[in-house]
């Protein structure tokens, strides 16, 4: 096949080319694609195999990025050969000479087109082609199916079939001619932002902190130049401000690097996170301290050894030095309500990540020190310029306990008004609620406010999700279908067999609702078995005993209060006006009151959380 | 999209042989299904993960750190390598104890399920020496797509070259294409773990010996850019094309693949293209100097 194929174009009027067809331009590409992409695989084959195996074996290395540019610029010049090459010599590739289509010049005497020419379009198309072949769309705007290489090197594409291409239509010119100048707008628009974007950070010197926050292998949240990366993402993981991605990602890193310094805080950090499964959680535990015996790590993994073993608390870590011993430090001191403790802890938190955490322990620290207005101002202060899915759990959090103080009042305080008003937020804005505490402390308002307002659907989710609460739902619900004995059923079950908050508040929920004296043995039973300094164990005892003393049930109200006195967390005298003020004037049963009274005399220690006063 | 078109191929009784293979290879697939499936034990991203840890030790590597997605990638490609998993049970790897020796529990587990599975005890190894398996891998596949994409090319170019050349003959250049096949992946691909199966060594063998014999035949092909009148419909290309292409981009494929990697077995489809060229010149060499057997071939069509 030659020029002279199509002597007779000779014509001096262009208006005799027969334009070429849409449909036989892209066939011949796809047969272009379909013949040349082998030899041109085959040309850089080497390259290839040279580029994979960089890729795996040193991906960011100076040989990877000449390879890959010399296969690019390899091709790229292939690519303008061949094309240059078969439409000078032969009017068009293989594709076009199949589907009898030519190139030709376009406004000149002679059709042929010149290796200059050529050049020139060919290099046109590998630009366009870059551009995702996007310009390659004005084909079918442009009234002799001419695009930017076309148009660039003066030629056009013709058949040499019996029927041309009759143009588009006006509307469709219009329409793509639009479009285009839409898409060149959006693309300029954003060019010139990355272009800003990339000056700014180039100017601030912050593109190698981005490139540490999208790699795989560190975390974030953790200072850069935190000492003990570990140390810090476990930390910071403890107080539930990193992820466990974050934390085994860092664990992983020092693990594989050879980091023999961070390495037993790694083994710790994979424990702590695997705790669920306790065989995997202990192999790291037991690898801890043969790095490093004397270590402060190895100290703590025997600390949390001793707590998988025991579910006991376990000591206090003295002079901690490390992030993690000191957040573990705060955790312990709140589950035992040592509060002096906590607040010494405290204030050995410094670090940056750690403000939530902070803010939500002195919270708690200044509401069980009975500072109810510093815990609200701070709550005011403080919580409320969290983000909004750190604040979610404080506020209700804080809302249960106002709700506990006094039940009306408890409505119109800050943290039910900020609880309700996220609950709203997540209405209109149509999410879901995960927070199973916010689902209670709402429930709990509308129980003091005796509002009868339907169930919001922000929680049908959880409530799909946690059967657990869902039957605490259902069971604590007034006006719901349960009898009073199956509510006690479920409701002791529910304290049994679950963890957690669904755990206590079903207690609290149970011994409420107690009407049976088998009911209350069992409480007796769980009571005096369970851990007691926990920081709702006497609540859960004072209310079991007040059930008890209010149901007449005098002799198990000896029992607990017994069990209150043995836990040496009451101030008896309160606790005697509390006896005083429920019974009913009657010298049988002052007489046994009398007797309650005697035995809490013993009572020495006060323990009480300070919220607890108001009672 | 384009595909091959069957136009003249669909009836059964031009190519009985043909179609009696097909359904072989189909019915043969259904009882090996376990080869689409991975072995459970060893099947995590973390493990890969792991593995991709250690093989980049047991290769000596300078320990640079490299994303998930690589280290992943470099575990399926140790997995590939029968040398590495028979070692790393026992070498002494750095790193996460806990994690290694779990993996090593795993790793074991993997290899004794993986001895026990289809594609291990009838696919093609470099592992071992197991004469049956070079027939038997002829008739496996991995997956409903290989098998499809195989099966249909071979119901092109199997039945044509049934018709030209009779069915005896069409089993003798399956079967010997496919065994020449194993020879190049035996000899060109290097050790591999991952056991060959597929009928494409075959399959290449039947199309070269095909292209030879009938190189001025045009084989159709169906487009389709738009249902748009013209933007779809057939197209011819030329037997000679087809084949020196398919054969140049397996050979790009074989070069440009690193050992170990990539899921094609290009050498096996270059063996298969070897032996099939050289029969269908014996062929042609045949019919031209008159041999007795060809003749008779010749007369009957």
């Amino acid at each position: 096949m030659s020029v002279q194929d199509f002597s007779f174009l000779e014509a001096k009027d262009d208006a005799q080319f027969k334009i070429a067809a849409i449909s036989d331009r892209i066939l011949a590409f796809a047969f272009d694609v379909f013949l040349f992409s082998p030899l041109l695989h085959l040309s850089l084959s080497p390259l290839l195999k040279k580029i994979q195996i960089f890729y795996i074996s040193a991906p960011e290395s100076l040989e990877l990025m000449m390879l890959s540019f010399v296969a690019v610029i390899t091709l790229v010049l292939e690519i303008i050969i061949l094309q240059t090459v078969f439409v000078t010599k032969w009017g068009g590739t293989p594709g076009k000479l199949f589907l009898k289509l030519r190139v030709v010049s376009y406004g000149y005497r002679s059709p042929n087109v010149s290796p200059t020419q050529a050049f020139i379009r060919s290099l046109l198309w590998v630009v366009e082609a870059t551009l995702l072949f996007v310009p390659f769309v004005e084909v079918l705007s442009h009234i002799k199916r001419r695009a930017l290489h076309d148009r660039g090197a003066e030629t056009m594409v013709i058949t040499l079939k019996t029927e041309g291409d009759p143009g588009p239509h006006f509307v469709e010119r219009h329409f793509i001619n639009r479009s285009l100048g839409i898409f060149a707008l959006i693309l300029g628009a954003w060019m010139v932002f990355a272009l800003g974007k990339a000056y700014e950070l180039s100017a601030s010197g912050t593109f190698k902190k981005r490139e540490l926050m999208n790699s795989d292998s560190l975390c974030s949240v953790v200072p850069e130049d935190s000492e003990n990366r570990v140390d810090v993402a476990l930390g910071l993981y403890l107080a539930d401000a990193a992820s466990e991605d974050c934390v085994l990602s860092e664990a992983d890193f020092a693990l594989w690097t050879g980091h023999e310094k961070q390495k037993p805080w790694a083994q710790l950090a994979m424990a702590m996170v695997h705790k669920d499964d306790k065989k995997l959680s202990n192999a790291y535990l037991d690898q801890v301290c043969g790095h490093a015996p004397e270590s402060e790590a190895c100290a703590l993994a025997k600390n949390f050894a001793e707590s998988l073993k025991s579910k006991e608390l376990v000591p206090q870590f003295k002079h901690a030095k490390s992030l993690t011993a000191r957040v573990l430090n705060i955790l312990k001191a709140e589950s035992r309500s040592d509060y002096v403790d906590l607040q010494e802890n405290l204030k050995q938190l410094g670090e940056p990540g750690l403000e939530y955490f902070k803010i939500k322990h002195q919270l708690k620290l200044f509401w069980s020190q009975s500072q109810v207005e510093m815990a609200r101002g701070l709550f005011t202060a403080g919580v409320l310029s969290l983000p909004k899915d750190d604040r979610v759990d404080l506020a209700a959090w804080l809302c249960l306990e106002e709700l506990q103080r006094d039940c009306h009042a408890g409505v119109q305080a800050e943290a039910c008004r900020e609880n309700q008003d996220l609950v709203n937020s997540y209405r209109q804005q149509k999410q879901s609620i995960v927070e199973s505490q916010v689902l209670w402390s709402w429930l709990k308002t509308r129980e003091c406010r005796g509002s009868s307002e339907p169930l919001p659907m922000a929680f049908t989710n959880i409530l799909e999700k946690r059967s657990g609460l869902r039957r605490l739902v259902e069971a604590t619900r007034h006006d719901g279908q349960m009898d009073q004995m199956m509510r006690e059923r479920v409701l002791g079950e529910l304290a049994q067999k679950e963890t957690g908050n669904i755990k206590r508040w079903a207690m609290l929920e149970w011994i409420k609702s107690a009407k049976q004296e088998s009911s209350l043995e069992k409480i007796y039973e769980i009571l005096a078995e369970t851990n007691r300094q926990d920081l709702y164990w006497f609540e859960n005892s004072l209310a079991a005993f007040r059930q008890a003393f209010a149901l007449k049930k005098y002799e198990l109200a000896v029992d607990f209060s017994d069990l209150v006195g043995d836990g040496h967390m009451v101030k008896h005298k309160l606790l005697k006006e509390q006896i005083l003020a429920l019974s009913e004037a009657g010298d049988l049963q002052r007489a046994k009151v009398l007797t309650i009274e005697n035995k809490l005399s013993g009572a020495k220690v006060n323990r009480l959380p300070a919220s607890h006063e108001g009672l | 999209m384009i595909i091959p078109w069957l136009r003249g191929f669909c009836n059964w009784q031009i190519a009985p042989l043909t179609w009696a293979m097909i359904l072989t290879n189909i019915i043969i697939f259904i009882f090996t299904q376990d080869l689409a499936r991975s072995p459970n034990s060893f099947g995590t991203s973390r493990d890969m993960l792991i593995t991709g840890r250690l093989y980049q030790q047991y290769l000596g590597d300078d320990l640079e750190e490299k994303t998930e997605d690589q280290y992943i990638l470099l575990g399926a490609t140790g997995l590939r390598d029968p040398m590495f998993l028979g070692k790393a049970l026992d070498l002494p790897l750095s790193g996460d104890e806990v994690a290694i020796a779990q993996w090593r529990v795993n790793a074991s587990k993997f290899l004794e399920e993986f001895h026990n599975r289809s594609s291990y005890k009838f696919g093609l190894s470099t592992e071992g020496y197991r004469p049956l398996t070079w027939l038997t891998y002829q008739f496996m596949h991995a997956g409903w797509m290989h098998i499809f994409s195989n099966m249909l090319l071979f119901l092109i170019f199997g039945a044509a070259l049934e018709v030209l050349v009779g069915s005896q003959l069409l089993v003798l250049i399956y079967l010997l294409s496919g065994i020449a096949g194993g020879i190049g992946f035996q000899y060109l691909g290097g050790h591999s773990l991952a056991p060959m199966v597929g009928a494409s060594g075959a399959l290449s063998g039947v199309m070269a010996a095909y292209s030879v014999l009938e190189k001025k035949r045009r084989v159709a092909f169906f487009y389709f850019l738009s249902p748009i009148r013209g933007y779809y419909g057939l197209i011819y290309l030329p037997t000679l094309l087809i084949f020196p292409l398919c054969f140049v981009a397996d050979l790009a494929g074989y070069l440009a693949t690193p050992p170990g990697m990539g899921g094609v077995a290009f050498t096996a489809h270059i063996g298969g293209a070897v032996f099939g060229t050289i029969f269908g010149l014996v062929l042609r060499l045949g019919q031209n100097h008159g041999v007795k057997y060809f003749q008779s071939r010749s007369g009957a069509q």
